[in-house]
């Protein structure tokens, strides 16, 4: 068994686990933290999506000892004081999501995005979400509820376009 | 608005099969053929079942009763009996107190194969009728002959300006839902299964259960969980949900498998690569005289849906161009791959690409504008197609005429650059299914409503939520005819105590 300390979610965790977990199983087995999705496990689908210290990573290739010290983020963390993260309510509202499986990946992707670059454009926003596969809705939805949230984010008071909800 | 399970999704709440833990929880894992056709001469599990940690070693004669989504391709074993029908082609099941331990198990598995010659196309099956991969096969390894003809198709073709005949292939492919699929399987003293199961079809899940396990339908409960994505790869029963069922039963503790990306192939259940024959007679204004259309499928090692598949590429065909006389020939073959089944648009996509293409090739030599030509043949409404399909209303001139201006296709088509073009293609499908897989006069599906005394309505239906929101569609025409807010329902669905969608297919080949 191998232990180490780290922070989730802002809380720090001392954990225990068979020491050749990737940092996946580790989220959703020892910590119970199933929003965090598994799709390949091998690298490919980006469904494993989680930042360590603010950056993507996929969760299924990092070991969960290489952590040791480091801050993750799980979508579980997004929502705060019963609210959605201004992301979670557009990708909620336009449709963002459909089966749902792909999306917390999605929404920490973005996040590390909005972070670096409050106002991507739509080939930054492709490059950014270029590791995740979508099976379901295509991306374009997407795309918008990434420009959506990130225009609230900057404080605009944006709404979704008329074509993002009732199409062309 | 707002999906009403929306909120679950963006916030990681939604349970998917694999989220599901219970106290004491075992793990399966499957071992799977590593032959392409092969007799199993023996299976020894002796150390398997001595490995610390496993709880139950499972193999053939364990689940002897044949399964399969349709009545007449009840094919399939849980895991395989005498023979195996393709690499993948699941042999044995462990349950152990760890996955790592179920594993490590698995190689300890000794299986003797005596190989058989094995096909990996459907013409390399059509050449060899022995040994055949079913006995039950219509001929020799061809699944499924069928032979349609509606009016006197040479005669038609004979008063045709233009006779053209072409050869078309459609490359197979699969699914590929971010979800893997997973099932968990418990068992209760009193005699009760419960199967919670990433599945499109909770109700044929359920068949399949009380047929092989030889339980009483009414002691089995199958709850669809939410699917991460379906697209029709998880619309058979499969033999890893018999598995963990058959494996609680025995040790008396929930078990749960989680497949592989690797397994998810194996499952397959894909589009049916077709090879496509079609000949058609037209005057020399277009107008379609007669259409014969013949098709190969591909179908891999079981029957799965193949037989309606196989219908499938041969009836859509009349629905949106006037073909007053039309004869169609289809046959499955069975290879030795993973098995074929129901993709969106099932088995319709391959030979809607033939068709178009087919029809751009026959403007060309008519020298028509492949819009107006389609404009020109389009079935009219309110009307019965030579094959007997009932088209109501009919849109497709003003799409097509819609298209035509808003890609300024007149200025376009043929003067593009070289390496560019335009093209277009039209398809169709049915709404809704003439007869349920298991005939019978009973609705196809319906919905159940309980109101309480607080002003709480829950809405309870057969149908399986895969994304592509049946469950939100169910709440928001409730909340309509109630007068009441869509969120203040619940949405029990996919659960087989709920209403029963006995007859239709819960959720088929969808979008999602």
């Amino acid at each position: 068994m191998a232990t180490i300390t780290f922070e989730v979610n802002g809380e720090r965790e001392e954990v225990a686990f068979a020491p050749h977990k990737t940092l996946l199983e580790v989220l959703r087995e020892d910590l119970g933290l199933t929003g965090t999705k598994h799709g390949c496990e091998l690298g490919e689908c980006g469904t494993c999506t989680v930042l360590l210290d603010g950056t993507p990573v996929l969760s299924c290739l990092v070991l969960g000892l290489a952590c040791a010290g480091h801050a993750v983020r799980t979508v579980e963390a997004m929502a705060q004081g019963g609210k959605l993260h201004p992301l979670q309510e557009t990708f909620a509202d336009l449709g963002a999501a459909q089966c749902g499986y792909c999306t917390p990946a999605f929404l920490l992707a973005a996040e590390a995005l909005l972070a670096a670059n409050p106002k991507p454009t739509r080939a930054e926003i492709k490059d950014a979400l270029a590791g995740n596969l979508c099976r379901c809705t295509g991306y374009i939805k997407i795309y918008e509820a990434v420009e959506l949230a990130a225009a609230r984010m900057r404080g605009e008071r944006a709404e979704p376009t008329r074509e993002s909800l009732y199409g062309r | 608005m707002r999906k009403v399970d929306a909120v679950a999704k963006v916030t990681g709440a939604t349970r998917f099969a694999d989220d599901l833990a219970f106290p004491r929880m075992l793990y399966c894992k499957l071992l799977r053929s590593t032959q392409p056709h092969a007799r199993i001469v023996s299976i020894d599990v002796t150390t398997a079942k001595q490995l610390d940690g496993v709880q139950a070693v499972l193999t053939g004669p364990d689940l002897p009763i044949p399964f399969g989504i349709l009545p007449v391709s009840q094919d399939e074993h849980a895991l395989c009996l005498d023979k195996v029908r393709f690499i993948g082609d699941p042999v044995a099941a462990v349950a152990a107190t760890t996955e790592e331990t179920a594993t490590a198990a698995l190689d300890l598995i000794k299986v003797v194969y005596e190989p058989l010659k094995s096909f990996d196309s459907a013409e390399a099956a059509v050449a060899h009728p022995e040994p055949q991969i079913h006995d039950y096969a219509d001929s020799g390894n061809l699944h499924k002959l069928i032979n349609l003809e509606f009016g006197d198709v040479e005669a038609g073709i004979g008063e045709a300006d233009l006779v053209r005949e072409d050869l078309f292939f459609f490359e197979g492919n699969t699914h590929l839902p971010m979800e893997q699929h997973a099932a968990v399987a418990m068992w209760s003293p009193d005699g009760k299964l419960t199967l919670w199961t990433s599945t499109q079809t909770p109700h044929y899940v359920h068949r399949a259960l009380a047929k092989v396990l030889e339980l009483p339908a009414a002691r089995i409960r199958v709850i669809a969980t939410p699917n991460g994505g379906g697209f029709g790869g998880k619309s058979d029963p499969f033999s890893h949900e018999i598995a963990v069922a058959k494996l609680a039963m025995i040790t008396g503790r929930p078990v749960k498998i989680t497949l592989t990306r690797e397994e998810v192939f194996y499952c397959h259940r894909g589009r049916h690569p077709t090879l496509m024959w079609v000949r058609t007679g037209v005057k020399r204004d277009g107008a379609i005289t007669g259409m014969h259309f013949r098709s190969l499928l591909d179908g891999g090692a079981y029957g799965s849906y193949g037989v309606a598949s196989t219908y499938y590429t041969g009836a859509l065909q009349t629905v949106t161009y006037n073909v007053p006389r039309y004869h169609f020939q289809g046959a499955r073959a069975f290879t030795n791959k993973a098995p074929c089944g129901p993709k969106r648009g099932h088995g319709t996509p391959q030979p809607r690409f033939a068709l178009e293409v087919h029809l751009d090739k026959i403007a060309e030599q008519l020298e028509i504008d492949p819009a107006e030509l389609r404009l020109r043949t389009l079935v009219p409404p309110n009307s019965l197609t030579a094959n007997y399909l009932r088209v109501g209303s009919m849109g497709l001139g003003k799409c097509i005429a819609k298209v035509v201006e808003g890609s300024d296709w007149k200025k376009r088509f043929r003067k593009l650059p070289e390496g560019r073009g335009v093209g277009l293609a039209c398809s169709s499908y049915i709404s809704g299914a003439g007869l349920p897989i298991y005939w019978n006069n009973m609705p196809h599906s319906g919905v159940q409503l309980k109101c309480d005394r607080g002003g709480g309505v829950t809405v309870f239906c057969g149908s399986t939520e895969i994304g592509q929101g049946s469950d939100s569609i169910l709440a928001y025409i409730v909340a309509e005819v109630l007068g009441i807010d869509p969120f203040d329902i619940a949405v029990v669905t996919a659960d087989t105590i709920s209403p029963r969608s006995t007859s239709a297919a819960t959720r088929a080949a969808s979008r999602s």
